[in-house]
């Protein structure tokens, strides 16, 4: 199922998530995993609070960072669906 | 190295406060021989309220891990409550416990309520015999097994931590054994030390020169190689680097083994302490300095070994090498250099 501007995204309960020194690093608890992300990962990733849909969130990172709208749009649709199949995240009830 | 490696070198060179140990009690359900904790503190302890501004300090510090120890830390009164706080905040839990209370409705709690990355548990031997004589609680292995299978059955990822004692040192292989039946790590601590109150009584449960050889040629055996030696950061450890350690009654300290206060978070702002403290720079050029002092001894230096903390309680200076890392030196030495020299993976 592709994710489109309206899709609604929650972190799974196993995620454990800070920033460090510019970066981010996400703990997957279940698999015992660490992922280190940049920082526009990290702040999509603590924006994403299971009730903002993908274009609320678009449009917080665009006052965040200086970016083209468009690009930004593809590059977190791209990036969220890497992390669904990662069980970083998983879709939230509409 | 790994980017989280390289995340962890980070956070020892430039000091940012990665993980903070809290020692919510020193109350135990066991009586371990060796115990370093001192029984009865007088200080008022940290009250609820307290522990949840200083979770709220800590988050915005960026802290990550949170780690819950003791005495046994399920033996203090909110360990639940602060447990829960821990988790909504969203730090990693990691537990430091002997296991012994672990049983089906504790687990179950711990998983639904607390969902910890893991607990750590003491292990002191690989039968009743040895374990229970190093506890002083009768039963107590038999307990901790009965334990093990339920924490498996809840998935609660475990390790298992043994002290090598003069008791428990023919019994490694067998540990190891064990340990493999829960799919469990085992890591080794071959270092007992004296009281916290300096009472060096504990020591006279030390390893012999054979226990620690053979300590050695497992952790030499099971090593990748350059891991566990020489490290690649300015400092030796953590220790007031990326690290502190709390006491029941709110003393700051480096780390659980050097315990020399920086500050008391009931009357100071854990980031205060953590900023323009005078105490805690000392600290850092201390362990700066021991990790020179490591690497002066050259290629047979037993890294792991060496403890500025130990160094601190035994001789009154947290970068000077004491006596057993030198014997440690010495053994690994001999490894390294014997026909029969461990093959590395």
């Amino acid at each position: 199922m592709p994710v489109t501007p309206a899709t609604i995204l929650q972190l799974n309960s196993d995620i454990r998530q800070t920033r460090l020194a510019d970066e981010g690093v996400i703990l997957r608890q279940e698999e015992g995993e660490v992922l280190v992300v940049n920082d526009i990962a990290i702040r999509f990733i603590e924006l994403i609070d299971g009730k903002r849909n993908m274009d609320e969130l678009t449009g917080l990172l665009l006052r965040e960072y200086e970016v083209e709208p468009d690009i930004l749009a593809s590059d977190l649709a791209e990036y969220a669906c890497e992390l669904l199949e990662q069980g970083v995240l998983t879709r939230a009830e509409a | 190295m790994s980017g989280f490696a390289e995340k962890m070198r980070q956070t020892w060179e430039q000091n940012i406060l990665f993980s903070v140990l809290l020692e919510l009690t020193y109350r135990c359900n066991l009586n371990c021989v060796f115990c370093y904790n001192e029984k009865n503190p007088q200080e008022k302890p940290i009250g609820r309220e307290r522990y949840l501004k200083l979770f709220q300090e800590l988050k915005s510090m960026g802290v990550f891990n949170l780690i819950f120890s003791g005495g046994e830390p399920l033996a203090h009164r909110d360990f639940f409550f602060l447990g829960r706080q821990a988790r909504e905040m969203g730090f990693v839990i990691r537990i430091k416990s002997n296991g012994h209370a672990l049983h089906q409705a504790t687990a179950r709690r711990l998983k639904e309520e607390l969902d910890p990355f893991i607990i750590e548990i003491s292990i002191h031997g690989a039968c009743a015999e040895t374990h229970d004589r190093q506890t002083r609680v009768q039963g107590s292995f038999d307990q901790l097994m009965q334990n093990l299978h339920i924490l498996r059955a809840h998935k609660l990822r475990f390790q298992l931590n043994s002290v090598l004692t003069c008791w428990n040192e023919n019994e490694l292989t067998a540990m190891q054994r064990l340990a493999r039946k829960f799919a469990a790590p085992l890591k080794f601590d071959s270092q007992i030390t004296p009281r916290d109150n300096g009472d060096p009584s504990p020591l006279a449960l030390a390893p012999s020169e054979q226990g620690l050889r053979h300590l050695l040629q497992i952790q030499l055996q099971s090593a990748p190689q350059g891991q566990g030696n020489t490290p690649s950061t300015r400092n030796y450890c953590g220790a007031g680097a990326s690290t502190i350690a709390i006491d029941p009654a709110g003393n700051v300290y480096p780390c659980v083994q050097w315990r020399q206060a920086i500050g008391n978070v009931q009357n100071q702002n854990i980031r205060e302490i953590w900023q323009d403290n005078a105490a805690l720079a000392d600290i850092r050029k201390s362990n700066e300095q021991a990790r020179k002092n490591m690497l002066a001894l050259g290629e047979k230096a037993a890294f792991g070994s060496f403890c500025p903390g130990m160094a601190d309680l035994v001789g009154g200076n947290a970068s000077t090498i004491y006596p057993s890392v030198h014997l440690r030196s010495k053994l690994r030495g001999e490894i390294l250099n014997s026909t029969d020299r461990p093959k590395v993976r």
